[in-house]
C-alpha cells in the first residue's frame, strides 16, 4: 500500500516539526489577540447572534412546562430583562420577540401548538395590528423551528451550538456569529465607527447602550424611520429646527385606516380567544415611546380611538401611558428602553402585571 | 460529528489523551472502538444498532465462509452477505426512490399512483461501511485473505471513526494487519498527521465552504437567470467545491489516522491534472473506483472478452457507481456520462497511434477535453432537476447574457482559485504531496502552516455546512 506509514517513515517528510508548529501557533494566537484588542479598543463588544437557531431553542423551551412567553419585537426585547423577570415572577420566562418583525405569526404558532401551556405577555400596538398580514422573517423562523425540532437535532449539533454560543459571547471577532473576516472588514469600512450599542444575551435579552451612539443624530434617524419621513439634517441650522420640521411633517399625517385595523384586530382577537380557551393567560402591553415617536403614534393611531377598542375587547391590557411609573422613562431613541433603565422598567412593568391578577 | 466542528476537536483531543495514558494495545483498541461508536452516535444514536448489526453479520459470515469446504456452501455464504448488506443499503437509500420512480412511471402510462412517503432517514456513511464490509467477505470468498478471529479487530476495522462516514474505503488486507501489533508511531508521524488534518480542514472550511460554495449555490439555485459567465463560474465553483470538500475530508481522515498510528490509503491524486478519463478515475475517489473495478468490473469480466462486452461492463460499472452516490436519476445520468467518456476514450485510443498520443500538444488537448468533460458531468451531479441541467448546458455552450446576485469579486476569486487548482494538479501529476512538502524549506512550511491556521480563524465561523459526501 502506497501510504503505509504505520511502521515506516515513507509518508512523513523528514523535518523538525516542533518549532514549525510552535511558531505557527504563536503567530496565529498573536493575530487573534491583535484583532481582538484592536476591535475592543473601538468600543465593540462580543454579542451573540439573534439567529433562527437561538430563537428555536427558546421556542422549544416555551413548550416545556408553564413559562411566560414574551412576544413582540424589539421594544419588548430591549425593555425586559429576562433573568430579572424570572426572579420577580418566580417562573420561567422565555423571550420569543423577534426584532423588526410582527407579533402575529408567533402568536398564531403558540395558539396552534398543543404543547404550549404557558402564558403570554404580548407587546402590541395599533400599527402592528394593521400590518399582521405582511409576511416577515418571523414566518421564516417559525418554519425553521417546526422543521428542525430539538428532538431531531443530532447530539453533536446540540453540543456544538453551546460551544458556538460560548465563542460568540467571548470573542468580539465572532460578533453576532459573523466570520472574523467579515467583522474586521465591516469595522474597517464603517463610517461612524462607534462600536455596537446593542448586545444580545443567551436568554435573548437585548441591551441598548445609547451612550455609545452619537446623539441626537441617532434619535433623528430613528424618527425618520418610524415616521417614514426622511429629512436631511444638513439642511437645518439647529437640531431644534429639525425637530420642528419633523413635527410639522407629523402634523400632516392622517389617521390610520380604522376599518382595516378593526378587521385585523378581530383576527387577532380570534387567536387571543382561542388561547384563552386553552387556558393561556394573554396580557397585552403597549411598550413606551416618547418625544416625536409618541407624537407620531398619537397622530396616526390615537390612543383613545384605537387602544380603547383593544381595552374594550380584551380583559388584560397595560398601556404605558396609563401608568406614570411606566411612562416616566427617558427613551434615548424615542422608541426603546435603554440598558441603564432596563432593570427598573422590568420591575415596574412586572409589578403592574402582578396587580392585574388581583 | 463532522471534523470541522469544535466538538470534534475536543472529542479527538480527549481520545488521544486516553490513548496516550493506556499501555495495553488490546485496551487501546477497545477505546478506539468505543470512541468510534460514540462518534457515530453523535449523528443519530439509533443507527449505531445498524452499524453493530452490519459488523457482526459480516464477522460471522466471514468465518463461516472460510470454514466451508464446498463451493455451493461458500456461494451461499457470500450470497447471504451480499443480500444482507445490499438489502440494508437498498432499504435505507433506494426504497423511496423506487416508489417515487414507480409512481412517475405509472403516471406516464396514465395510471394514478400516489407514492407513500416512507420517511426513512439515511444513516450517515452507510454506503461507505457497507462497501467496506462487503469487500471483506468478497476477499475471503476469493481466498485473497483469511478472516480475522478477533471480533475486536474486525469491529475496529469497520467502525474506525476517521474514515467511518466518508472514507477512504479501506480493505481488510490494508487495515487488519495494522491492528495485529502496536504501531511504532513517532512524534514526527503525529506532527505530519496534524499538518495533513490542518490542510484538509483548510480545504474544506476556507476553500470549499467560504469561497466556492456560495457561488455554486447561487448559480445552481437560479439556473434560469444566469448568463454564460455565471454558468461557467458556477460549474467551476462546484467542481472546485466538491474536490476541496471531499479530498479535504479524506486528508483529514488520513492525518487523524496517522496521529493514532494507522495508515489509510490515498483517496485523491491531483485528479484535475488527469489526461484522459481512465486517468481521472485512477486519481478521483481512488478507494471507490478501485472497489468498483475489483469487485464489480472484474466480476463482470472486465476487459478480457470482446470490445462490446468491455463497453457493457464499463457502462454497468459507471451506472452503478453513479447510483452509489445517491438515489436519483441525476446521479445515474452523471455515471452514464462518465461511461460514455470511458467508452469513447477506448475507441479513440484504438485509432490514435501511441506516438501521436505522447506528443505534448496531444497531451494538452487530452487534458483540456478531460477537464471540460469532467466539469460538464458535474452539472447533473449538482443540479436539482433536468430542467436546470438543460438550462445550464445551453448557457455553457451558447453565449447568453444573464443576471446573477454574485459580486465580481467572488466570480474573480472562483476563476483565480480554479486556474491555480488546475496548474497545481498538472504540476503534481507525478509528485506525491509528501515529496512536495519534503522539498520546501522549514521557513516555507512555517508560513504555510500559519497561513492555514490564520485563514481558518478568519473564515471559519461555525457554519456547519456538512461534508458533501456524508449524504452518500
Amino acid at each position: 500500500m502506497h501510504s503505509s506509514i504505520s511502521n515506516s517513515k515513507t509518508r512523513v517528510p523528514s523535518e523538525n516539526w516542533l518549532p514549525i508548529w510552535l511558531g505557527a501557533a504563536l503567530i496565529t494566537l498573536s493575530v487573534i489577540v491583535f484583532f481582538e484588542a484592536n476591535i475592543r479598543s473601538l468600543n465593540w463588544r462580543p454579542s451573540l447572534a439573534d439567529s433562527k437557531d437561538l430563537w428555536s431553542e427558546h421556542r422549544y423551551i416555551a413548550s416545556q412546562g408553564k413559562p411566560l412567553a414574551l412576544v413582540g419585537a424589539s421594544r419588548i426585547q430591549l425593555g425586559l430583562d429576562v433573568a430579572l423577570a424570572e426572579q420577580v415572577l418566580s417562573r420561567r420566562v422565555v423571550q420569543l420577540a423577534i426584532d423588526g418583525s410582527n407579533f402575529y405569526p408567533v402568536l398564531l404558532d403558540l395558539m396552534e401548538d398543543k404543547t404550549f401551556n404557558g402564558d403570554i405577555l404580548l407587546s402590541i400596538n395599533s400599527e402592528a395590528i394593521k400590518n399582521i398580514d405582511i409576511a416577515d422573517r418571523a414566518l421564516e423562523w417559525i418554519d425553521y423551528y417546526n422543521n428542525n425540532s430539538s428532538s431531531s437535532y443530532s447530539p453533536y449539533r446540540l453540543i456544538e451550538k453551546n460551544i458556538e454560543k460560548l465563542i460568540q459571547e467571548n470573542l468580539v471577532t465572532r460578533l453576532e456569529g459573523a466570520t472574523p473576516f467579515t467583522v474586521i472588514k465591516n469595522i474597517a469600512i464603517a463610517v461612524n465607527n462607534q462600536g455596537n450599542y446593542l448586545t444580545l444575551l443567551e436568554n435573548r435579552t437585548r441591551r441598548g447602550d445609547y451612550s455609545m451612539v452619537e446623539m441626537p443624530g441617532f434619535y433623528y434617524v430613528r424618527v425618520g424611520r418610524h415616521t417614514k419621513v426622511e429629512l436631511n439634517w444638513r439642511n437645518y441650522d439647529s437640531w431644534e429646527q429639525l425637530d420642528y420640521a419633523y413635527l410639522s411633517e407629523i402634523e400632516k399625517k392622517v389617521m390610520m385606516d380604522r376599518d382595516l385595523f378593526v378587521t385585523n384586530w378581530k383576527k387577532v382577537l380570534g387567536v387571543l380567544n382561542k388561547l384563552k380557551a386553552k387556558g393561556v393567560i394573554v396580557t397585552l402591553v403597549r411598550m413606551p415611546t416618547d418625544k416625536l415617536i409618541w407624537k407620531y403614534d398619537q397622530k396616526v393611531t390615537p390612543k383613545g380611538y384605537y387602544w380603547s377598542r383593544i381595552e374594550e375587547d380584551w380583559y388584560r391590557s397595560v398601556h404605558f401611558k396609563d401608568y406614570p411609573e411606566l411612562s416616566s422613562f427617558d427613551l434615548p431613541d424615542g422608541s426603546h428602553i435603554s440598558q441603564k433603565d432596563q432593570s427598573d422598567f422590568t420591575k415596574k412593568l412586572l409589578e403592574v402585571y402582578k396587580t392585574l391578577d388581583l | 460529528m463532522p471534523f470541522n466542528t469544535v466538538t470534534f476537536l475536543i472529542f479527538f483531543l480527549g481520545v488521544s489523551c486516553i490513548l496516550a495514558i493506556v499501555k495495553s494495545w488490546k485496551f487501546k483498541k477497545c477505546i478506539i472502538l468505543v470512541a468510534s461508536i460514540l462518534f457515530y452516535a453523535a449523528w443519530n444514536p439509533l443507527f449505531v444498532v445498524l452499524l453493530i448489526g452490519s459488523t457482526l453479520v459480516d464477522f460471522f459470515i466471514g468465518i463461516r465462509l472460510f470454514e466451508s469446504s464446498s463451493r455451493a456452501a461458500r456461494r451461499r455464504w457470500v450470497a447471504a452477505s451480499l443480500v444482507i448488506n445490499l438489502g440494508l443499503l437498498s432499504v435505507f437509500k433506494y426504497s423511496q426512490f423506487l416508489i417515487d420512480s414507480f409512481a412517475s412511471f405509472s403516471s406516464m402510462l396514465g395510471f394514478s399512483f400516489i407514492p407513500v412517503d416512507l420517511g426513512i432517514l439515511l444513516p450517515v456513511g452507510i454506503s461507505f461501511y457497507t462497501f467496506q464490509t462487503l469487500s471483506y467477505t468478497l476477499d475471503i470468498y476469493r481466498k485473497e485473505i483469511e478472516p480475522t478471529r478477533s471480533i475486536l479487530d474486525y469491529s475496529v476495522f469497520v467502525t474506525y471513526f476517521p474514515q467511518l462516514v466518508a472514507g477512504p474505503i479501506v480493505r481488510a488486507s490494508q487495515f487488519l494487519p495494522q491492528l495485529a501489533a502496536v504501531p511504532k508511531v513517532t512524534m514526527e508521524h503525529k506532527y505530519w498527521g496534524m499538518l495533513l488534518f490542518l490542510t484538509g480542514l483548510f480545504c474544506k472550511v476556507v476553500l470549499a465552504d467560504y469561497f466556492l460554495a456560495p457561488v455554486s449555490d447561487a448559480v445552481f439555485s437560479t439556473t434560469s437567470d444566469v448568463g454564460s459567465i455565471g454558468a461557467w463560474a458556477g460549474v467551476l465553483a462546484f467542481g472546485g467545491q466538491i474536490f476541496f470538500d471531499f479530498s479535504g475530508y479524506s486528508t483529514c481522515a488520513i492525518g487523524l489516522a496517522l496521529i493514532m498510528g494507522f495508515a489509510l490509503p490515498d483517496n485523491f491524486w491531483a485528479p484535475y491534472g488527469a489526461i484522459g478519463f481512465r486517468d481521472f478515475w485512477r486519481r478521483w475517489h481512488i478507494s471507490l473506483s478501485t472497489w468498483l473495478r475489483d469487485y464489480l468490473y472484474i466480476s463482470l469480466g472486465g476487459s478480457k472478452n470482446s470490445r462490446i462486452t468491455t463497453y457493457r461492463n464499463i457502462t454497468i460499472t459507471m451506472l452503478l457507481g453513479g447510483l452509489w452516490h445517491g438515489a436519483s436519476f441525476m446521479f445515474i445520468f452523471w455515471g452514464a456520462l462518465h461511461a460514455c467518456y470511458l467508452v469513447l476514450e477506448r475507441l479513440c485510443l484504438n485509432v490514435i497511434p501511441r506516438r501521436v498520443r505522447e506528443a505534448l500538444w496531444a497531451q494538452c488537448v487530452g487534458w483540456l477535453i478531460t477537464v471540460v468533460g469532467i466539469f460538464v458531468a458535474w452539472v447533473p451531479f449538482r443540479a436539482e432537476s433536468m430542467t436546470a441541467v438543460s438550462e445550464l448546458y445551453s448557457k455553457l455552450f451558447f453565449p447568453t447574457q444573464g443576471i446573477t446576485q454574485l459580486s465580481s469579486d467572488s466570480l474573480f476569486m472562483v476563476f483565480v482559485l480554479m486556474i491555480w487548482l488546475f496548474a497545481w494538479h498538472l504540476w503534481r501529476r507525478e509528485r506525491s504531496f509528501e515529496s512536495v512538502v519534503a522539498s520546501i524549506s522549514p521557513a516555507t512550511k512555517l508560513v504555510w502552516a500559519t497561513f492555514m491556521l490564520v485563514s481558518l480563524f478568519l473564515f471559519g465561523a461555525g457554519d456547519d455546512r456538512a461534508f458533501i459526501y456524508f449524504q452518500f
